[in-house]
C-alpha cells in the first residue's frame, strides 16, 4: 500500500514538473448563473475556437505574453466578451447570463441536466440541493424514490437503502467524489450513511455502471460529487431547520464556506433527532395473532443523526486537489418484535417516545477522501484515494438459548459488531484526442478489512482485495452521433475466516438428539474461503440526437458482482430475519448482460422520456428455501444462497407538461418484472408498479419579497405485488396523496429564506411498502406528516 | 414517423414486461391450526406435552418440526421481572423435532411424543416461560409457523 502511494506521488511530481514549460496556457470553466458547467459553449481567443467539455471546461494552448480577446457564445446565453492581458499560465470561470428574462423557462432545460443527458449513453437522472430540499421525504433515499426507476427500502422512518430497477443491497454501489461507500450494505436492517444535507450534486445512474466502477454496480450507482467553487471570493454558508409532525422529527444543519484566490474550505454540521413514529394502525397482525400497537406509535423506532463533514480544495490552471472528511454517526431503536418474537409485554408504552432502548443499531462511518486533477490541454488525469471506516454495532441487552453461554466481561449488550476498513486507490487519464476521439484509460483498488465482535456471530471476518483496469473510448461519428464503448478485466480475493461455535456444539450435544456428523455441520456457524475471482465487462452505446429536441439512446454490455462475505460464509440464523440463511463457498461471480434504450422528446413546454430495459443473469444469488429443518432456535428450514438463470426487465416513463404558463403536469411511471428462470419463481424483492403524478402552480416574480413559489399536488398510485418468491407476503395497492409548497423569499434583491412545506400522506392512509424492514412484520408505513424545512442561505449568489 | 415507431416500441417494451406472465407457481404457505398446547398452558415436568395441531395446504404439505425454547431473558428486550427465570442453577430445556407429512394435503396430528423431562444431564430442568413453536412447510417450500408462549412447571396431570 505505502509503496503505492509512494509511486503514485513520484508520478504526480514528474507530471507536475513537466509543466513548468514556456508556453502560456489559458484554461476555464464556464457556468450559468446556478454554477452549472454549461456544455458545448463556443470559446474563442484569438480567432481559434473550442467548444467547453463535459465539465464546462475549456483550454487553449501554446498562446503568447499579451493581449487576448475572448468571447464566449451558448444557444439562450448573452455573448460575453473580455480583454485580459496574459503574463504566465491563466485560470478564470466565466458565468452567462440567460438571454432573456422571459426565456427563463426555457434556458432552465436547456442546463447541465439536458446535456449531459444529451451526452451520455446510459440513462441517468440529476439532482441538485434544491430538489433535496424542496422534495424531502425524511432521507436522501426517500426522496429520490420519487425519481423513475428509484425505490427506497426503509428501515422505520429514519433511514432507507436504495433500490434501482428491483436491484438493491450489494447491487446499487453509492460513490461519492469517485469512491465508492462501503458500509455493511448486504445486511436488511442497514441504512445508507450519508448526510441528506451535504449533497451538492447527485446522478443517478439507471443500470449497470461496472465498467467504470467494477462489482457493486451491476444494478445502479448513485453519485455524489463536490459542489462547483465559486467564482468570486467570498465567505458564504447557510442554516436549515427541519421539523417533522409524525415522528416529531428536529433537525438542522449549519454550512459554511470561503474562497480566497485559489482555496476553497466547506464545513457543515448536521443534526436531527426523531422519536418513535406514528402508524394509522391500533394492531398489527403477527403470525395471525392481532399484536396491539399503543398510541398508534411504534415502539422503540425513535433514533438520531449527527453528520460532520468538512473539505478544503486548492486549484490552480492544471491542478486541482481536493481533500474531504465526514462522518455520519447514526442511531435507531428497532421495534421489539422484529428482533424476536413479539410478545405483549414488550410492546406496551413505555411513557417515552423519544427513548431508545435495547434492542438498537448504532453506526459510525468515517470517511476522508482526496481527489487529484492534472489537466492539460487536451488530457486530464485524476488520483483518489481514500481510506473508510464503517463501524456498525447492534446492541440487544444480552440474551442466549444456550444454556453454556456466559455473559461476556467487556460490552455484556453487545450482540453484534461490523468494523469494516476500507483502502481505495483509484486512477484515471482522459485524453480528448480531437474533437472526434476521447479515450479514458483507468483503474480501481480496494482493500477491505472486516472484523466483528460480540456475544451473536453472524458475519465472519474477511479481508478482500479487488483490483480492475478499464478503458472507455467514445468517438463522435457527426456533431449528433456519438458511440462510446469500454472494457475491463477485474480481479479479486477474499478470504473469509471459518469459525466453529462452541458453545453451540455443547448446547447441541447436551439434546442428545443429533449425531456427530450433525452437530458439525450446524455448530460450523462460518465456512473458512480463500478464493480469487476473475471477471470481464464490456459496454457499448450510442447517443444520437437528431435535432434539438429528442435524443436516442441505446447501450448494452456484461456487469459483475462479488459474491459476498455473507453469500459465501456464513451459516446460522439472522437475527432480524429470523431464519437460518446459509452461504455457499462454491459460488461464482453474478454475471448479467443488459439491454437500456432511451427516448427523451423536448419541444418547448413538453417533455417526454421513454426508458425500457431488459437485463439477464446467467447466475443471480438469491436465497433458496431448501425445505431442510434447521436445528437451531427459532429456525425453521434452511435458506441457502443459490444462483439461478434470471430475468430483470422493465422501464420508465417520464411526462412533463406546461400547458398554462403558470400550471405545469409531471407524471412518471415505473415498472419491473423480475423472474427466476431456473426455478419459475419471481425474484425476492420485486417492486410493484408505481405512477406519481403531480400539478404544479408556479408564480415567479422579479424584485419582490416573494420571488419563486410553487404548489404542487402529487398522487401516487402502488399497484398490488402479487409477484412473490416462496415466503414473501403479497402487498395490496393504494393510493398516496401529498401537498408541496415551495416559496422563495427575497430581501434587498437577496435571496434570503427557501420555505420548503409539505403534507406527506393526507389521508393518513394505512399501507405498506413492499420493499421495507418492517413488511414482514405486517407494520404499515408512517402516517400523515407534516414538514417545514426552513433554509437561511446567506452569501451564496 | 420513425420516433413514434420507436416511441411505441419502447411502451410496448414496457407492457410486455409488466404483463407478460409465466405458469402460477405455489406461493401460498400452509395453514396451522395449533389446539394444544393452548397460549399460557402449563407443561408439566416429567410428563408427555399433548400435541394437538391440524395442518393443510392448498397443494402438499411436507413435513413439521417442533421446537421448544426457554423465553427466560425476553430475547434482550426490557421485561417485566415475572419473565426472569425461576432457579438459576437448573437447566434450560430445548427441544427440536420434525416429522414427515408429505403427500397430504390435509391432516390432523394427535400425539404424546412430546416428554418434558425431569432432568437434563445430570441437572434439574429450568422452570419458567418457554416458546412453543410449530413450523410447517409445503412440498414447494413455503412455510408458516406458530408460536405460543407456554410455562413449564411442577404438577400433576388432571383428567382429560
Amino acid at each position: 500500500m505505502r509503496i503505492f502511494i509512494i509511486y503514485i506521488s513520484i508520478i504526480c511530481i514528474n507530471i507536475t514538473t513537466a509543466f513548468t514549460q514556456n508556453n502560456i496556457t489559458f484554461c476555464g470553466e464556464i457556468t450559468d448563473l446556478k454554477g452549472d458547467p454549461l456544455i458545448g459553449a463556443t470559446v474563442s481567443v484569438n480567432n481559434s475556437s473550442v467548444k467547453t467539455n463535459k465539465l464546462g471546461a475549456f483550454t487553449f494552448q501554446a498562446l503568447s505574453k499579451g493581449t487576448i480577446i475572448i468571447r464566449v457564445t451558448h444557444s439562450g446565453y448573452l455573448t460575453h466578451h473580455d480583454t485580459l492581458i496574459l503574463t504566465s499560465n491563466q485560470h478564470i470561470n466565466i458565468t452567462m447570463s440567460p438571454l432573456k428574462k422571459e426565456l427563463t423557462e426555457v434556458i432552465v432545460r436547456e442546463n447541465y441536466e439536458n446535456t449531459r443527458n444529451r451526452s451520455e449513453v446510459l440513462s441517468l437522472e440529476i439532482i441538485k440541493s434544491e430538489y433535496i430540499l424542496e422534495n424531502n421525504a425524511g432521507n436522501l433515499i426517500k426522496t429520490l424514490q420519487q425519481l423513475p426507476g428509484v425505490y427506497s427500502m426503509d428501515i422505520g422512518s429514519g433511514f432507507s437503502k436504495p433500490v434501482i430497477r428491483g436491484m438493491g443491497f450489494n447491487r446499487v454501489a453509492v460513490s461519492e467524489n469517485g469512491v465508492k461507500q462501503e458500509g455493511q450494505q448486504w445486511g436488511a436492517d442497514h441504512g445508507l450513511e450519508l448526510d441528506q444535507f451535504n449533497v451538492d450534486k447527485l446522478i443517478v445512474h439507471k443500470g449497470p455502471m461496472s465498467l467504470q466502477y467494477g462489482s457493486d454496480a451491476i444494478g445502479g450507482l448513485i453519485e455524489l460529487s463536490p459542489a462547483m467553487i465559486p467564482n468570486k471570493n467570498k465567505v458564504f454558508g447557510e442554516v436549515l431547520t427541519i421539523g417533522k409532525s409524525n415522528n416529531n422529527l428536529l433537525g438542522t444543519s449549519m454550512m459554511i464556506g470561503a474562497k480566497q484566490k485559489r482555496w476553497y474550505a466547506k464545513a457543515r454540521i448536521s443534526e436531527m433527532h426523531f422519536a418513535d413514529y406514528k402508524v394509522p394502525a391500533d394492531t398489527f397482525v403477527y403470525l395471525t395473532r392481532p399484536m396491539p400497537i399503543y398510541d398508534r406509535k411504534l415502539k422503540n423506532t425513535a433514533g438520531q443523526e449527527r453528520n460532520l463533514a468538512a473539505s478544503v480544495a486548492y486549484t490552480e490552471a492544471h491542478f486541482s486537489s481536493l481533500v474531504t472528511a465526514s462522518n455520519v454517526q447514526q442511531k435507531v431503536g428497532f421495534f421489539p418484535g422484529s428482533h424476536g418474537v413479539p410478545d405483549i409485554n414488550r410492546l406496551t408504552n413505555d411513557g417515552n417516545d423519544r427513548n431508545i432502548e435495547y434492542p438498537y443499531s448504532s453506526v459510525n462511518h468515517f470517511k476522508i477522501i482526496n481527489n487529484t486533477v492534472i489537466k492539460r490541454s487536451n488530457w486530464k488525469g485524476s488520483i483518489d484515494l481514500a481510506y473508510q471506516n464503517n463501524e456498525r454495532e447492534e446492541w440487544a441487552k444480552f440474551h442466549t438459548h444456550y444454556g453454556n453461554q456466559t455473559v461476556p466481561l467487556n460490552n455484556p449488550d453487545l450482540e453484534l459488531a461490523f468494523r469494516l476498513k476500507t483502502y481505495t486507490a483509484n486512477l484515471k487519464a482522459e485524453w480528448h484526442k480531437d474533437s472526434l476521439w476521447s479515450y479514458i484509460i483507468g483503474s480501481n483498488s480496494d482493500f477491505q478489512q472486516n472484523g466483528i465482535a460480540g456475544y451473536s456471530f453472524l458475519l465472519p471476518e474477511y479481508n478482500r482485495i479487488t483490483t480492475g483496469l478499464y478503458t472507455v473510448e467514445s468517438y463522435n461519428f457527426s456533431s449528433n452521433l456519438k458511440i462510446t464503448g469500454g472494457l475491463r478485466i477485474d480481479l479479486g480475493r477474499i478470504k473469509i475466516q471459518s469459525f466453529k461455535d462452541p458453545i453451540l456444539e455443547r448446547y447441541l450435544k447436551d439434546m442428545n438428539a443429533y449425531t456427530p456428523v450433525e452437530i458439525a455441520k450446524f455448530s460450523q456457524r462460518s465456512y473458512g474461503v480463500d478464493k480469487a475471482f476473475y471477471n470481464n465487462t464490456w459496454s457499448i452505446g450510442c447517443v444520437y440526437n437528431p435535432d434539438f429536441m429528442q435524443t436516442y439512446k441505446v447501450n448494452m454490455g456484461r456487469s459483475f458482482r462479488l459474491p459476498s462475505a455473507n453469500e459465501l460464509g456464513s451459516n446460522g440464523v439472522h437475527h432480524g430475519a429470523f431464519r437460518h440463511e446459509q452461504g455457499d463457498t462454491s459460488l461464482v461471480s453474478e454475471k448479467g448482460y443488459q439491454l437500456d434504450i432511451a427516448y427523451t422528446l423536448h419541444k418547448n413546454n413538453f417533455y417526454l422520456s421513454v426508458n425500457p430495459f431488459a437485463n439477464w443473469f446467467s447466475n443471480y444469488i438469491y436465497l433458496n428455501p431448501t425445505g431442510e429443518w434447521s436445528v437451531l432456535p427459532h429456525a425453521g428450514q434452511i435458506y441457502k444462497y443459490t444462483q439461478a438463470k434470471a430475468i430483470v426487465g422493465g422501464g420508465e416513463m417520464t411526462l412533463n407538461y406546461e400547458f398554462h404558463e403558470n400550471f405545469t403536469y409531471d407524471c412518471g411511471l415505473e415498472a419491473v418484472y423480475m423472474q427466476n428462470l431456473t426455478d419459475g419463481y419471481p425474484l425476492p424483492f420485486s417492486p410493484p408498479l408505481s405512477i406519481l403524478q403531480g400539478l404544479t402552480w408556479h408564480w415567479h416574480s422579479e424584485n419582490k419579497l416573494v420571488e419563486e413559489f410553487h404548489l404542487k399536488i402529487e398522487h401516487q398510485y402502488v399497484s398490488p405485488q402479487n409477484r412473490i418468491a416462496r415466503n414473501e407476503d403479497v402487498s395490496v395497492g393504494y393510493n398516496l396523496f401529498g401537498l408541496n409548497i415551495n416559496n422563495t423569499l427575497n430581501y434587498n434583491n437577496k435571496n434570503i429564506i427557501n420555505i420548503a412545506f409539505q403534507i406527506q400522506n393526507i389521508f393518513d392512509t394505512k399501507y405498506f411498502n413492499h420493499l421495507s424492514f418492517y413488511r414482514k412484520l405486517n407494520i404499515p408505513e408512517a402516517g400523515r406528516n407534516i414538514q417545514l424545512i426552513l433554509k437561511f442561505p446567506f452569501n451564496q449568489n | 414517423m420513425k420516433q413514434k415507431t420507436k416511441l411505441a416500441l419502447g411502451i410496448g417494451f414496457t407492457i410486455i414486461a409488466i404483463s407478460c406472465t409465466s405458469e402460477v407457481k405455489d406461493v401460498t404457505k400452509p395453514i396451522i391450526t395449533l389446539h394444544e398446547p393452548a397460549i399460557g398452558d402449563t407443561l408439566l415436568i416429567g410428563h408427555e406435552a399433548h400435541l394437538d395441531l391440524e395442518l393443510s395446504d392448498d397443494v402438499m404439505l411436507k413435513s413439521y418440526k417442533v421446537d421448544i425454547h426457554s423465553n427466560f431473558d425476553g430475547h434482550g428486550h426490557a421485561v417485566k421481572a415475572e419473565l426472569v427465570r425461576l432457579t438459576t442453577a437448573d437447566a434450560p430445556w430445548s427441544f427440536s423435532k420434525s416429522w414427515d407429512v408429505s403427500d397430504k394435503r390435509n391432516t390432523d396430528i394427535h400425539h404424546h411424543e412430546i416428554i418434558v423431562p425431569d432432568s437434563i444431564n445430570g441437572s434439574p430442568i429450568a422452570k419458567g416461560n418457554y416458546h412453543f413453536s410449530v413450523y410447517v412447510t409445503d412440498a414447494a417450500g413455503n412455510e408458516s409457523k406458530v408460536i405460543v408462549g407456554v410455562v413449564v412447571a411442577n404438577g400433576t396431570p388432571h383428567e382429560e
